[in-house]
């Protein structure tokens, strides 16, 4: 099985440093090949919004850069982990500017699902789901617009499973340990 | 809340022509102006480019007494560059004595049918008022956003009286220093059409675009599928 992490970081921020061990560990141990990529150290033109990827080549990006790259990396993997510093209530810049990109991989027809209009999915399968959000303090407020975010996506990414934690600067390492197993375990990752 | 006398809009399109996002703020921002405010816009896309640039967005933003950031919905959220614009305004706040007690309003678009698909990002914006010590004048959302499609509301037809409604109340209010009414959200999220419709039109409309544009992939080709899964399919299909 193979997981790919997309970390949101910062450029030169190491805080979520310790957050993406512990979830490359936990995966290496349930034998899962893992692959972490830095946005920041990536080239990933924002998405300009021409909607070429579902008109004049339909399911690829024609911009230049990583972004194309990245977005494969999402249908070739079992499971695509978000990890992010939460801004808002939301994601990184870093990471937005990949999930952007995403849309390559839907198709630009509309469909109904649970009663809300849709794009229809491109692909028949779609890799599992998690994303880790950091907060330095705790912030019930910012957690709950993360989880509502979290759950928009889930219905546009079609994954098979998904979850996500939120992570706080002042959790104990345990704490923190425990909520990334178990956001893990619930996307299917034996512990 | 006191009257501003100025106001800024800045546009979150990506697009160069600025997109509904342009059509639905620069409306806005052209009623303020006939109301008595002094106004300026912004294409952020265009300022995040150098620090030079970067200092075109920042500047304005210490002084202006009210922000409109009109954006489309790119994937439930703001698009990246807007989010990054919203963390160097953030950044720059927190770095100053005194910051300015701006007013904020966003204005979301979205292709979907159901204007409801902005509120996380309305949140994410609300939420940012808070961070930076804002005040939060109401969020605007719109779905079916294509059938603006950019240029001028004006020249739209009947069919955006209940946004321009929804915008000149907006202006009435925000030009006192009020926050944005109940009625306007209303107004302004009303669909278009319905729903069922807007998708059969919605999907007509993209073959006909991928007709004209098209370099002769097919519209549903699926060109990262894992080769594995490429030739289980093409087993299936023998």
């Amino acid at each position: 099985m193979k997981a790919v992490i997309f970390d949101g970081s910062e450029k030169d921020s190491n805080v979520l440093s310790p957050f993406c061990q512990e979830i490359s560990d936990t995966l290496q141990r349930a034998q899962w090949l893992t692959n972490t990529i830095q946005l920041c150290e990536k080239t990933i033109s924002p998405c300009c919004g021409a909607l070429s990827c579902w008109v004049r080549s339909p399911g690829r990006c024609l911009m230049p850069g990583d972004a194309r790259d990245l977005a494969i990396l999402e249908m070739h993997n079992d499971l695509m982990i978000f990890l992010t510093p939460i801004i808002f209530g939301g994601y990184s810049a870093e990471l937005k500017k990949l999930v952007d990109h995403l849309i390559q991989n839907v198709s630009p027809y509309f469909m109904t699902l649970r009663g809300e209009t849709r794009r229809k999915p491109r692909y028949p399968f779609y890799p599992r789901f998690a994303a880790v959000g950091y907060l330095p303090i705790p912030d019930p407020e910012s957690e709950q617009i993360f989880e509502a975010l979290f759950q928009r996506n889930v219905l546009n990414f079609y994954p098979s499973q998904s979850a996500f934690c939120v992570v706080n600067g002042y959790e104990m390492p345990q704490a923190v340990q425990y909520k990334i197993r178990r956001c893990l375990n619930e996307v299917g990752v034996a512990l | 809340m006191s009257a501003p006398k100025t106001a800024l809009l800045l546009n979150g399109s990506p697009k160069p022509d600025g997109g509904t996002s342009l059509s639905l703020g620069g409306y806005l921002l052209e009623r303020l102006e006939e109301k008595g405010l002094s106004t300026q816009k912004i294409r952020i896309n265009s300022c995040l480019v150098t620090s030079e640039t970067t200092h075109k967005l920042l500047e304005p933003v210490k002084t202006v007494d009210l922000i409109i950031l009109a954006f489309p919905l790119y994937v439930d959220n703001l698009p990246a560059q807007t989010i990054r614009a919203l963390q160097l305004i953030a950044r720059q706040r927190a770095m100053e004595q005194n910051p300015n007690k701006t007013q904020f309003v966003s204005i979301a678009n979205c292709g979907f049918a159901e204007a409801g698909n902005n509120r996380v990002a309305q949140m994410i914006c609300q939420r940012f008022t808070k961070e930076t010590d804002m005040e939060w004048m109401g969020g605007l959302s719109l779905g079916m956003g294509e059938m603006i499609g950019g240029g001028r509301l004006q020249q739209k037809g009947g069919i955006v009286r209940h946004v321009i409604q929804a915008l000149d109340l907006c202006a009435e209010r925000l030009a006192q220093g009020l926050v944005i009414p109940q009625e306007a959200v209303e107004l302004m999220a009303r669909p278009f059409m319905p729903a069922w419709f807007y998708r059969m039109l919605g999907n007509r409309l993209w073959m006909q675009r991928y007709h004209r544009e098209s370099r002769g992939d097919k519209i549903n080709a699926k060109p990262y599928l894992a080769e594995d899964e490429t030739s289980s399919q093409d087993e299936q299909n023998n």
